[in-house]
């Protein structure tokens, strides 16, 4: 029997469960092995010690910390198993969304396919990422919403409300997804029920700018390099892959025969714009290329081409492309910390006292905080950063030190600083000693 | 058909036999063309090209499309390297005669126009770089047989044509870029014009750019991830990509891309944009604006990208004959238009034989005298000695002298580029000799080569810093090999 391109699509959305999970599987497992969580019982990334940190106390403002807050006492010492149970569970409420909301099962299946072996979401799922947690409230909600039961509509709103917690940047997204599915679906709903639910999220998205004092986007790290930080096959953490980025300009402009998707023109640039102001936010960005790539792909496959030999070629070229840009990127990529920086972190925990001030790199003050669970002051402030990092005398960094009280330096990774120059160079002084080291991860000690 | 056929030929064989001859008139190839040979070479004594070069920068990896140098190799079997050096690319630019011929036929329908184009292109004065031995020589007859099967797509024979000419262009040159950007620059225009793009062309457009994109992963891997998105300047230094840009002026751009089908082409684009509807001259126009878009961007080199430009405005010189011949036809003049044609050819031929031989003559290229040092330097300084030259001598350091350089045009992978490249300018300017020291040691270098285009570029007449205690002349003819003596000693 000749395979055509109509059996494997109908092959693939038939037994799409067993291959999205073979794929979850050999992905998400790959880069958590390979980085050593399960042996080092560690999160990955500096944002989810961040959020842990951030839930330790709970108040109104930081009222979506809850279940971080909630999982981190119920799961205790397998604390490190909550990304991936959160990552498994947004996998599951796109995968049902998408099966009540798409009666396109092949676009669910490259969607989530893509999902899965996408840079930028490897690196969400595998720690804790505020992004996921606000897409899964947003699918939660309209799932809510989507329910025949009037009662359960009523309570769709207040996992949207949550989502207003972020900041006002996502509120935003909040108020665009509600308006755009309350005109899409307008025959569903009655006309009073829609706007009231409106207006209540924009005047609670309001009500946390004016009462909770949030900032229009949560500017955690600044986006040094639009393209670098966009396109993981150029060394970017995270990213997408180029074939992919390919498609969705692909899909983008080929946006325009649906009209239903016509918002996604004012969407995408709204995206951008917060990618650009916060190199986090690309995993909303990430999302929606990962969409248009996804209606372009089903568009090549389910297209006569008329160049038929040219089609088979093609679709294996995209296949292969984004197979070898996720291999690369899981071969290459070493999330933070490291099994390394664990070893000198664990040995910081336990043998730092109280009035020690520890300095490190500003990416590593939250695992640092995180590990060293005593009450060791870490000095925070940019400009001090570069003070010590890139003094080139004695009598400059001495007197910063001192007055800063600073007298442990942790050193994350020491082949990353250049040996000539800056600090390293000073740490040759009779005054620094080195009194932990594991591999390049090194403690030092300032008299 | 049979007269057109002979006049072609006439055509290619005038060329060609131009060509040759002031390739082979000419001594030596060009500086850059000798990093060509050594990977041939290589390729015919070991079958793979030096992706690990110990002599190049001392040491390094280097990544790069090596079609170009496997096809080389195949001649190289037959004939000596640096005779295939100088015969097949000469041969290979003297066949975009008959492509330029084919594609202007293509779109005017007209022989005589065509042929006029094809005799255009054979006397390019920027296409005489004869002794250069260099990719472009491969890569501008497979992008314009790209082009013209692209133009004939809806024939099925085309269709393979088009994939195996793109597939070779896609591991011959990154540059290949510029038919896809020329291809989406198409479709762009092509919108705005309201003229419908065919599902075949949309789809050769759509396997080009994900196979171009497939193959540059494939080979640059690791460039990518090293250089991130700088990937696409090379790594070269920051100084040297101004070369990138005009150093030309304008009135030498148009002479090297011949003054009349520049004029022409700019009123063809102009018609054909505003007034006529050629679809094809479309795509031409769409790939000139890519070119300039690069050049702009500093992604490909002016010279070639002047090449490219010259045969298609070359091309498109055919549709303003074409016009100039349909309109004499309705003149009372109509019996004198053979007269017209044989003027026209007078006009064209000494306008850009001149300064097409002109160019030739005064290509980049050592003379004889220029080598002696380093064939000097090969049986006389020991193997694992490495030797400092201004940056364009560095392949003849590992081509003629097989010895280590300080760095020479491949920039790519190399760390701290900029910093070695200010250093090298150091070396040669630098008054104190600590300071030079210092750099020698650091990039362990034993001899330093003065000759006379270093003084030329670096305006100097000697070394500031030499001592007898730490320098030692050991030849001295046109250019001057000092060995360097001392080791600088630093307390860690």
């Amino acid at each position: 029997m000749k395979i055509t391109k109509k059996i494997l699509i109908e092959h693939f959305t038939r037994f799409d469960k067993i291959y999205l999970v073979l794929l979850f599987i050999l992905v998400i497992s790959s880069f958590l092995v390979q980085n050593s969580v399960f042996e080092d019982e560690k999160l990955l990334n500096s944002a989810s010690y961040s959020h842990v940190i951030n839930s330790q106390e709970i108040s109104f403002s930081n009222l979506h910390y809850f279940p971080v807050f909630v999982f981190e006492k119920f799961l205790g010492d397998y604390f490190y198993f909550f990304p991936i149970l959160i990552g498994i569970l947004f996998l599951v409420l796109i995968y049902y969304f998408l099966s009540l909301t798409s009666k396109d099962k092949f676009f669910r299946f490259v969607f989530i396919g893509l999902i899965i072996t996408t840079p930028a979401t490897i690196y969400a799922l595998t720690s804790l990422s505020i992004v996921i947690y606000f897409v899964m409230l947003i699918i939660f909600g309209f799932l809510m919403l989507n329910c025949d039961n009037k009662k359960v509509n009523y309570f769709s709103i207040l996992p949207l409300i949550i989502a207003t917690y972020f900041d006002f940047f996502s509120s935003i997204i909040v108020l665009i997804f509600v308006g755009v599915y309350f005109l899409i679906k307008r025959k569903k709903y009655e006309k009073m029920f829609s706007i009231i639910y409106f207006i209540v999220l924009f005047v609670i998205g309001i009500l946390q700018v004016v009462i909770n004092k949030q900032k229009f986007i949560l500017n955690l790290v600044e986006n040094q390099g639009i393209i670098t930080n966009l396109i993981s096959d150029l060394g970017a953490i995270s990213g997408v892959s180029f074939f992919l980025l390919i498609l969705s300009i692909v899909g983008f402009f080929s946006l325009y025969k649906k009209r239903k998707l016509l918002w996604l023109y004012l969407f995408v640039p709204y995206l951008f714009v917060g990618y650009y102001l916060n190199v986090n936010y690309l995993l909303y960005f990430s999302f929606v290329l990962i969409f248009l790539a996804t209606h372009s792909i089903c568009s090549l496959a389910n297209r006569k081409w008329s160049l038929e030999g040219l089609s088979k070629i093609t679709v294996w070229l995209i296949v292969l492309g984004i197979v070898f840009s996720t291999t690369t990127y899981l071969d290459s990529h070493e999330a933070l910390p490291t099994s390394d920086n664990v070893k000198t972190l664990t040995w910081m925990g336990n043998n730092l006292k109280v009035e020690d001030r520890v300095f490190t790199q500003s990416d590593f003050v939250d695992i640092v905080k995180y590990y060293v669970k005593n009450d060791v002051i870490l000095v925070q402030n940019d400009e001090l950063y570069s003070k010590i990092y890139d003094s080139t005398y004695i009598t400059d960094l001495f007197p910063v030190l001192e007055e800063e009280n600073i007298n442990i330096i942790y050193l994350p990774n020491k082949d990353e600083l250049r040996d000539s120059e800056g600090l390293v160079f000073l740490l040759k002084n009779e005054r620094f000693k080195m009194i932990y080291s594991s591999k390049n991860s090194e403690v030092w000690e300032f008299n | 058909m049979e007269n057109r056929n002979k006049w072609l030929i006439a055509i290619f064989v005038f060329t060609l036999c131009l060509r040759l001859l002031l390739a082979f008139s000419v001594d030596n190839l060009t500086y850059d063309s000798y990093y060509n040979v050594r990977q041939v070479e290589s390729i015919v004594d070991n079958g793979l090209p030096l992706f690990d070069d110990d002599l190049s920068y001392s040491g390094r990896d280097i990544r790069f499309l090596p079609f170009f140098d496997y096809f080389m190799a195949f001649f190289a079997l037959f004939l000596p390297v640096l005779v295939v050096a100088k015969l097949i690319p000469n041969i290979l630019v003297s066949l975009l005669v008959i492509l330029a011929y084919f594609i202007s036929f293509k779109i005017t329908k007209n022989e005589i126009s065509s042929l006029v184009s094809s005799l255009i292109v054979g006397i390019l004065p920027i296409l005489f770089q004869t002794n250069r031995f260099a990719i472009e020589s491969l890569f501008l007859p497979l992008i314009f047989l790209s082009i013209y099967s692209f133009m004939n797509i809806d024939k099925k024979q085309y269709m393979y044509l088009y994939v195996a000419s793109f597939l070779l262009l896609s591991i011959t040159s990154s540059a290949t870029i510029l038919l896809i950007l020329g291809f989406l620059i198409y479709i762009v225009l092509s919108f705005i014009e309201y003229k419908k793009v065919n599902r075949s062309e949309m789809e050769l457009i759509l396997f080009s750019v994900f196979f171009y994109t497939w193959m540059q992963f494939i080979f640059f891997k690791d460039v990518l991830i090293n250089e991130g998105f700088n990937f696409i300047w090379q790594n070269i230094p920051n100084e040297i990509i101004l070369n990138y840009l005009p150093r030309l002026s304008i009135l030498e751009a148009l002479v090297l891309v011949s003054i009349i089908p520049f004029v022409t082409g700019i009123y063809v684009v102009y018609q054909s944009l505003f007034k006529s509807k050629y679809k094809n001259t479309l795509l031409i126009i769409s790939l000139s604006v890519s070119t300039t878009i690069l050049v702009w961007l500093r992604v490909i080199e002016f010279t070639f990208s002047l090449a490219f430009f010259g045969v298609m405005l070359a091309i498109l010189f055919s549709v303003f004959f074409k016009q100039i011949l349909l309109y004499f036809k309705k003149t009372k003049f109509s019996k004198y238009q053979n007269h017209a044609i044989i003027l026209t050819i007078i006009v064209l031929i000494p306008s850009a034989v001149i300064p097409s031989i002109s160019y030739a003559l005064d290509q980049d290229t050592p003379s004889d005298i220029d080598i002696e040092p380093f064939l000097w330097i090969e049986e006389n300084v020991p193997k694992n000695s490495g030797i400092t030259t201004n940056l364009k001598e560095g392949h003849l350091v590992t081509y003629f002298s097989q010895r280590r350089n300080f760095m020479d045009d491949e920039f790519s992978l190399i760390d701290d580029i900029e910093e070695r490249f200010n250093e090298l300018d150091v070396v040669y300017t630098s008054s104190f000799e600590t300071q030079a020291l210092k750099i020698f040691d650091k990039y362990q270098q034993n001899y330093i080569v003065l000759s006379e285009i270093s003084k030329k570029d670096y305006n100097i007449t000697a070394l500031d810093y030499l001592s007898s205690n730490c320098f030692e002349q050991v030849y001295n003819n046109q250019a001057t090999i000092y060995k360097i003596k001392c080791e600088l000693k630093t307390n860690d």
